[in-house]
């Protein structure tokens, strides 16, 4: 009897001291995940001297809130973040209606070569980035497209995220065959079948894809790099880079950190926003068979 | 219920294509593609002569993109042949430049540094722009005006590729109060020997006292006398000692020979004596960061760096960096060109526009590579703000040398920095031990 009561007495202990340890766990990787954006929060706050004291100075003192109307007005980011957007809507908008309709042809239909094809599509993610950057840009230059922002917005037309193919097929397989044999028995068109009775179903992968399309268009650097040789049509990534310095320039930490800070937040803000469905899109779960 | 679907799809399709079609602009990015964008194209020769869009692609930032663009816009009003438009982004300059060229597109003029330089002009990249340099008039034409190192990189088998229009020579920044203080003083026996004895009286502890002293405390330092982290390049100090790293015909690296070891040992020696921070204490606190910070007292720099005008909390004085043992000066200098696209459908207005911005561009920025532009006086004049830096600065140029760039450099500088000098850099290989198994690689490079 003492036995069982000083079981029960030490399980609550035992509970304390296990939730301290992985409580002081998940503080301790959220530090480590944190401190960057404190660090150019911090940064972004400070006068350009101040930026390398040492020791460092985490919380800038005073604060320069003058550093986020300086940075934005040193460059036309009005025009780079019109500019992002502009690409961002209309890829995000492409690349989510091309990319549904390929997943949901591999998910739902034969063909013969179907499985080579989706294995072809699937090694495409394995070519790294640089070998297919200049024929790429042979084949946009042939059309005469260089320097727009077409080579940058039409190449999400072509379903040209097999990650994201992979993910909707997966979760397109995850839904009830049932569901597309009631639809035709009651008559449903392709079309009325696709968008009405598939598209509900997944809307947590819609949703995580968009995040992730999102992230993927605004952050975008390497594409608009390349194709775009106008300021006019820069986007704030290459903006950002404006604050780099040069031969006799110094950089200017604090404003790359503004702007860094303000590219961040659209993502951040869209991944709380979108967390729900994100979060169910990527673990798969909904209806299941 | 089907039809509207398919015109949504439909709509959407058509809508993203024609925004993005929307973003077209009159020109375009191929190289030389007239655009003429002042008048419509004129039917008889009694109407102006258009003015040809010439693309300029640089990596300035910011400030020196607005000022880049003042010069421009006083060329393209004074010029009838072209209009100069920049498109300047320091954003990985190199692969967008070396991408849009590969496309056979790209800009008409680009700026491209030294190592660059010599691999575009042995590639054909760059125009070869030797006969109009001699046949033209304009002063920024006139080869004998240039120092003669200032056209190595952009030069193959005696041809021309491209006007350099900065030549960087690295000298001696100095913390003037701090060398006040500790009595030194830097005189015309400024070699190897006085640098390294000025070091140590200026490496300080938080007493006091200096490197060499006794009571000395080597865990306490508050102020180093020098700074190494690979900068400044070794090649300064083999040069010094009378060395080579890559033969003049390009056959070998002779970084065996005594004087190139030489230079290796003494590089080695700054790092070991304790003058120099440790590397992880420069990474922690940035390297020309603690020079401005007051905590190491001589900073080897480029000219262009400034750090006269720029560090406010003492008083920072330029010099020129010390002989060798034998009394032999050498320096490295950075040099920075501007070529022409080979494939411009405008060769006559490109090559205008390269000599009239050269010129431009020569009178605005530190050092000019030009002896009438660069003479003491005239600099004095241009910048006053640093007329105390040019007499170290224009003496530096006498015995500047950039490196010996060739097509494939890019490999043999690899080798040296990752195989031999991150190792000596880090304390993890004596030169004497790396260069034997070293030098055989270097030398295969060159094949």
């Amino acid at each position: 009897m003492e036995k069982a009561v000083a079981l029960n007495k030490s399980k609550p202990t035992r509970k304390i001291v296990m939730d301290i340890i992985i409580y002081a766990i998940l503080i301790a990787i959220s530090a480590v995940i944190l401190i960057p954006l404190f660090w150019m929060i911090s940064t972004a706050l400070k006068s350009n001297a101040d930026i390398f004291k040492w020791p460092p100075e985490w919380i800038p003192n005073p604060p320069h809130w003058e550093n986020i109307a300086n940075a934005w007005n040193a460059m036309p980011f009005n025009k780079f973040l019109q500019n992002s957007l502009f690409i961002v809507v209309l890829g995000v908008t492409a690349e989510v209606i091309s990319e549904t309709i390929v997943a949901y042809g591999f998910a739902r239909y034969d063909f013969p070569g179907k499985n080579i094809i989706f294995i072809l599509l699937l090694s495409t993610m394995m070519l790294p980035a640089h070998v297919t950057l200049i024929p790429t840009y042979i084949i946009w230059n042939k059309i005469g497209l260089i320097g727009e922002f077409d080579p940058l917005v039409l190449r999400a037309w072509t379903a040209w995220g097999p990650f994201y193919i992979f993910l909707m097929r997966q979760f397109f397989m995850g839904i009830p065959k049932e569901l597309d044999d009631a639809a035709d028995i009651d008559g449903a068109s392709l079309p009325r079948k696709f968008f009405q009775i598939m598209l509900p179903q997944i809307k947590p992968i819609l949703a995580a894809i968009s995040v992730f399309a999102f992230r993927g268009y605004f952050n975008e650097f390497q594409g608009p790099l390349i194709y775009l040789s106008d300021k006019e049509k820069y986007t704030m990534t290459l903006g950002m880079y404006f604050f780099m310095g040069g031969v006799n320039e110094a950089p200017k930490w604090n404003y790359l950190m503004v702007i860094a800070l303000i590219i961040a937040l659209p993502s951040i803000v869209l991944y709380f926003a979108a967390q729900k469905y994100f979060i169910e899109g990527i673990t798969f779960t909904g209806l299941k068979d | 219920m089907k039809k509207h679907f398919n015109l949504v799809l439909v709509l959407v399709l058509a809508v993203s294509l024609l925004f993005s079609a929307c973003g077209k602009q009159n020109g375009s990015d191929v190289a030389g593609t007239d655009t003429n964008t002042s008048s419509p194209a004129p039917q008889n020769d009694n109407k102006p002569k258009e003015k040809v869009e010439i693309k300029l692609s640089t990596w300035a930032g910011s400030e020196e993109a607005a000022e880049l663009q003042a010069i421009l816009d006083k060329l393209n009003a004074a010029s009838d042949t072209y209009i100069i438009v920049q498109d300047s982004n320091p954003a990985d300059y190199d692969t967008r430049l070396t991408t849009q060229l590969s496309g056979n597109a790209g800009p008409d003029l680009f700026w491209v540094s030294a190592a660059r330089g010599a691999q575009f002009a042995a590639r054909g990249v760059m125009m070869d722009i030797t006969d109009r340099m001699k046949s033209s008039n304009k002063p920024a034409a006139n080869l004998d005006d240039y120092y003669e190192a200032s056209f190595d990189p952009f030069k193959k088998d005696g041809k021309i590729y491209a006007i350099p229009w900065i030549m960087q020579p690295v000298v001696l920044y100095v913390n003037q109060d701090a060398l006040d203080k500790a009595g030194v003083t830097i005189d015309d026996n400024w070699n190897w020997d006085a640098f390294m004895d000025a070091a140590k009286k200026l490496t300080l502890d938080k007493n006091g006292k200096h490197l060499g002293e006794s009571g000395f405390d080597a865990n306490n330092v508050v102020q180093w006398g020098f700074t190494l982290n690979g900068w400044p390049p070794v090649q300064m100090f083999i040069w010094q000692a009378g060395g080579e790293v890559i033969a003049p015909d390009f056959s070998s690296s002779p970084i065996d020979t005594p004087e190139a070891m030489k230079g290796f040992k003494f590089y080695r020696e700054l790092l070991d004596s304790g003058v120099v921070p440790s590397q992880q204490t420069i990474r922690d606190r940035g390297f020309d960061q603690m020079f401005r910070d007051g905590q190491v007292a001589m900073f080897m720099g480029g000219a262009a760096d400034s750090l006269d005008t720029r560090v406010d909390s003492f008083k920072c004085v330029v010099r020129e960096v010390p002989a060798g043992p034998t009394g032999i000066k050498a320096t490295f200098v950075d040099l920075l060109g501007m070529g022409i696209n080979a494939k411009t459908k405008n060769p006559d207005a490109a090559f205008e526009a390269l000599v009239d911005l050269s010129e431009e561009i020569h009178k605005w920025k530190v050092m000019p590579p030009r002896k009438s532009i660069g003479s003491l006086d005239n600099m004095v004049t241009l910048h006053p703000e640093r007329k105390d830096a040019f007499a170290a600065i224009v003496n530096s140029l006498e015995y500047a040398k950039p490196y010996r760039f060739y097509q494939d450099y890019p490999d043999w500088d690899t080798i040296f920095w990752n195989q031999l000098m991150d190792p000596i850099v880090n304390n993890n290989g004596k030169p004497e031990e790396l260069v034997p198994n070293i030098k055989p690689l270097l030398d295969e490079a060159l094949k």
